[in-house]
């Protein structure tokens, strides 16, 4: 049964926004209980690849299975019984701000559940032990780290004990410290309650490490993919690109433009 | 000449859509009344923050309203031996245009301009998407509480406004023009008409009350998510809710009186 | 601690509103005044009523003891056909009484002065009053006046 194989499967995805197609013909799937990485350049749309998965936004066309359902036919209440069911870290947490730690973590639990006080309690507790931020719960966001924002987030995107995490780039702007934290916590997570993940990153690195299966996007699909060997190996000059880090190649340098001669010599032209 | 045309009608268009945008938001807003009764807590922290907090620039400004109306009628009724309808003159003009409508000014300077600025901030700092991505509905959430805590808070308000102007007004006529302070309550409750005045000012503030709130929160809502785009959401609250108190206010008036 | 804080201003903020309504209806606005405590209807004819107006004063003596409530043209009369409500306090008014329009002041607001008659019956539910004396327009009074100057002076 492929479906309970896999917990994601896109067919053909195909979405354009202003004009310029973002993906175009994109397939893929995630496998349960694994760590599937999303790697490629910015601007590939790999954070657009988890708003459709997330239902915010609708491809013009093409299938899109998260859990057996086609999230662009659910409805806004089906939507967001499957959205409880889904974990999400944001690349800058988007903690509340007003809300301290504790009380951002207990958010999901106060708005989606009835429990008395003493087990909300506990169990919040025991997510910020799992993040090792027991002793933060009264900081207010705007006093923690970039390091500790992303772990109070990823402390409140697990607190509903979600099938599946996505991560939205959750090593960028980070320390190596903290880096090796989130690192660390992602592996723990998908060991300890079997959660999925999809981890959507530029970091060739950590996301090869951490990665059972990696993909590669370029130019709104995918160029390769495989496990981590396979895509370390390809021969695919522009994978190759990305993955060594050279700043010329397949994808060019240059934003295309006009002929840089003519453009620098030509007086008609205003700018 | 042809790109002038095509840019009114590139604003119009984008006005009138805009309008579509801030209806179908009032529409989510109003159906999800029902289900929010329960989190009652949630309008009563935002009535604080939008209601309470604004009362002290209410009472000051309706302290000093009160006086100068006093001062300013006195000067022009003592020429025509009328000076003993100061009182009314002040409840008058009170009830009927300032109360309402300087409090509906000074709520969308103070609180609207803060509605805006907040949910356009969670809309930038993703906090909106987050909730989203949380299954907690924003609307419901975010900007349901803040907009009914307006469409309360203004009504009071205006009212508070009134009655501070009026005590701020007798100060003046009573302690320093020397007007008799039995004159100045009889000649208002002879003059001052409760459905007329009282009843069709406090539904002025309710309109207004709900069209600055509405406007605050949608201009948040569909704020762009920069610095930029809420430094100009904000301002654009601020004048927009301005000016359209004042067009209301105008209609409201001519239909009522 | 803080959200109790919160809860008790905004209660005071809500209770102060309703208070200060209640201030502005009765203390500024005529709400109390507005309403006659169990009324009686009493009815009168008059041939010109002037600027009267529905919920003007009724009074005696300078008292008010009521309000007009409802005014119409008798059709087969051509008179004006005056309701007044007098408040139930009052229910000793002879029948005799005789009811003029007045005006407060050169140019305010009319209103109905009842005179007593000395009857020994008294004025009841549905009853009407006689004797009636019409408003002074004032228009119509400052011509008589220039009228008569003219016609003395030649």
């Amino acid at each position: 049964m492929s479906q309970n194989q896999n917990i994601i499967t896109l067919t053909d995805l195909y979405l354009k926004r202003g004009g310029k197609p973002i993906l175009s013909n994109l397939s893929l799937t995630v496998p349960r209980g694994k760590i599937t990485a999303v790697i490629g350049p910015s601007g590939v749309g790999k954070t657009t690849l988890l708003e459709l998965i997330g239902g915010r936004l609708r491809p013009d066309t093409g299938y899109l299975l998260v859990e057996g359902l086609s999230v662009p036919d659910l409805g806004r209440r089906d939507l967001f019984e499957l959205r409880k069911r889904l974990g999400m870290l944001f690349q800058n947490g988007a903690l509340l701000s007003d809300l301290d730690v504790y009380e951002n973590i207990a958010f999901p639990l106060r708005e989606h559940t009835r429990l008395p006080e003493p087990v909300l309690r506990q169990l919040i507790l025991m997510k910020l032990e799992l993040v090792g931020l027991r002793g933060a719960r009264r900081l207010m966001p705007d006093e923690l780290s970039g390091g500790m924002t992303r772990r109070v987030a990823l402390a409140r995107a697990i607190v509903m004990d979600p099938k599946l995490v996505m991560y939205d780039e959750p090593f960028t702007g980070l320390d190596p410290i903290s880096k090796a934290v989130i690192f660390k916590l992602i592996k723990k997570l998908n060991k300890t309650l079997s959660i999925t993940s999809i981890v959507v990153t530029h970091d060739v690195g950590e996301a090869i490490q951490i990665a059972d299966f990696v993909y590669m996007l370029g130019e709104g699909r995918v160029l390769a993919s495989g496990t981590a060997d396979e895509i370390q190996n390809s021969a695919r000059d522009d994978v190759r690109q990305f993955l060594q880090a050279q700043p010329d190649g397949p994808v060019p340098f240059h934003y295309p433009a006009t002929d840089y001669f003519n453009d620098l010599f030509n007086k008609d032209e205003q700018i | 000449m042809i790109s002038a045309v095509r840019s009114i009608g590139a604003f119009s268009l984008a006005v009138l859509a805009a309008s579509g945008r801030a209806c179908i938001l009032l529409i989510q807003m109003l159906g999800n009344i029902p289900t929010s009764v329960r989190r009652y807590e949630l309008l009563v922290e935002q009535l604080f923050h939008v209601g309470v907090l604004t009362l002290p620039i209410i009472i000051v400004a309706a302290l000093f309203v009160g006086m100068v109306l006093a001062l300013q009628g006195y000067n022009t009724l003592v020429d025509f031996g009328a000076e003993s309808s100061l009182g009314l003159l002040v409840a008058l003009s009170l009830t009927r245009e300032l109360g309402p409508v300087l409090a509906g000014l000074l709520f969308a300077g103070r609180a609207g301009a803060a509605l805006t600025a907040e949910i356009g901030l969670m809309k930038a700092t993703e906090q909106l998407a987050g909730m989203e991505m949380m299954a907690v509905d924003p609307v419901r959430r975010v900007l349901l509480p803040r907009f009914l805590a307006g469409v309360i808070s203004v009504p009071i308000l205006a009212i508070l406004f009134t009655a501070v102007g009026i005590l701020g007004g007798y100060l003046l006529s009573v302690d320093v023009l020397g007007i008799d302070q039995g004159v100045y309550w009889s000649v208002m409750q002879e003059g001052v008409d409760f459905q007329q005045d009282v009843l069709n000012g406090l539904f002025k503030s309710l309109v207004f009350g709900a069209l600055i709130s509405l406007l605050a929160v949608f201009i948040g809502y569909d704020a762009r998510p920069t610095p930029a785009g809420v430094g100009a959401a904000t301002t654009l609250t601020v004048v927009l809710s301005s000016l359209l108190v004042l067009a209301v206010d105008f209609s409201l008036t001519s239909m009522m009186f | 601690m803080k959200k109790q804080l919160i809860e008790i201003t905004v209660g005071l903020f809500v209770v102060a509103g309703i208070l200060v309504l209640l201030f502005l209806s009765f203390r500024v606005s005529n709400l109390n005044s507005d309403s006659v405590s169990n009324p009686y209807q009493v009815k009168a004819q008059f041939d010109n009523i002037g600027g009267l107006k529905v919920k003007a004063p009724v009074t005696m003596a300078g008292v008010r003891i009521g309000r007009v409530g409802a005014i119409s043209l008798d059709s087969a009369s051509y008179q004006a056909k005056v309701t007044m409500d007098i408040s139930g306090a009052y229910n000793k008014l002879p029948v005799d009484s005789s009811a003029s329009i007045n005006t407060q002041g050169l140019l305010g607001e009319q209103f109905i002065s009842l005179e007593p008659g000395g009857d020994k019956k008294y004025l009841k539910e549905g009853d009407s009053i006689r004797l009636t004396q019409s408003a002074v327009v004032l228009e119509n009074l400052i011509g008589q006046l220039l009228y008569k100057g003219s016609s003395n002076n030649p």
